[in-house]
């Protein structure tokens, strides 16, 4: 391969997933600048490691990996955070509707009719730690599998699962939360076991 | 959970057992015969079809509200400019 196939290559598979690359820094880092820093390092870190990029194999989930350990390092604390989901995914399921419960006796039950839901989502995915929100911005945003989501994050499935499942929980938390301060309801949100 | 019964028909499960199921149904995760009887769990449970009505639709939104960058232009060029000297050549 010459070198301007390898750098047509790179433009077709990687450059052509900046979008994807973008949302996702943007979902980790919380900061546009932040995230424009990390794409920039993935990419470059992409491109030095080109070489090794297996053909057939999937740029978009490269890139994924590449910009998590970039942000990790940029963020040596957050790396550190502990998951504390443990390997119980049924009970995130069963906590999340018990949950749903309580807030439909609170009135919250219809909450999403009531409220505009993308600034919603977006303020309550915000407020869930990063080693959750991953999760969901991989397989619920990306489209990812469990499995892909295990190989980025470099984890066993069964994490991304309870990850996923924390993760889940905690938005359906933050969005009674954010509907109770939006006036939606005068009582308190359901209290949440676990939130943090 | 017991997810048939002796005529191998879909077992009748509780609501606490559904509620465990919850997002392992919504992703499709289920063995077939669990599935079947989380199904017929919800099509007969009102508060068990709502939790999962809302956590479906919650699911759906999740995409739409973390819309993808759009071309990002100007951080494109910036990248492609530190790639140059790498010895990437654009095209």
């Amino acid at each position: 391969m010459t070198e301007l196939e390898r750098d047509a290559a790179f433009d077709a598979q990687v450059l052509a997933a900046l979008p994807h690359v973008v949302r996702f820094a943007r979902a980790l880092a919380h900061d546009d600048a932040l995230a424009d820093d990390l794409v920039q390092e993935t990419y470059l870190r992409a491109y030095r490691s080109w070489a090794t990029f297996r053909a057939g194999a999937d740029a978009r989930r490269w890139l994924f990996t590449i910009c998590r350990n970039v942000y990790l390092r940029h963020r040596e604390r957050e790396s550190r955070v502990v998951d504390t989901s443990g390997e119980d995914a049924e009970l995130e399921s069963l906590a999340a509707a018990v949950e749903h419960g309580q807030a439909e006796r609170s009135g919250l039950g219809d909450l999403l009719d009531r409220i505009e839901v993308a600034p919603a989502i977006r303020s309550a995915l915000a407020a869930v730690p990063e080693v959750y929100r991953t999760a969901v911005i991989l397989v619920d945003v990306e489209g990812e599998s469990y499995e892909a989501a295990a190989e980025v994050l470099g984890v066993p499935v069964g994490t991304v699962r309870s990850r996923l499942f924390r993760a889940r929980r905690l938005l359906q938390q933050s969005l009674f939360k954010y509907a109770v301060d939006a006036g939606i309801v005068r009582t308190p949100a359901p209290p949440g076991p676990g939130a943090g | 959970m017991t997810t048939t019964d002796e005529r191998g028909s879909p077992a009748l499960i509780e609501c606490e057992a559904a509620a465990r199921a919850l997002y392992d149904y919504l992703d499709g995760r289920l063995p077939m015969a669990t599935e079947a009887s989380v199904y017929w769990h919800i099509e007969t449970c009102r508060n068990c079809a709502s939790h999962f009505a809302f956590a479906r639709r919650v699911l759906d939104l999740v995409p739409s509200a973390v819309p993808l960058a759009g071309e990002a232009h100007a951080l494109r060029a910036r990248i492609v400019e530190s790639l140059k000297v790498e010895g990437y050549a654009e095209r």
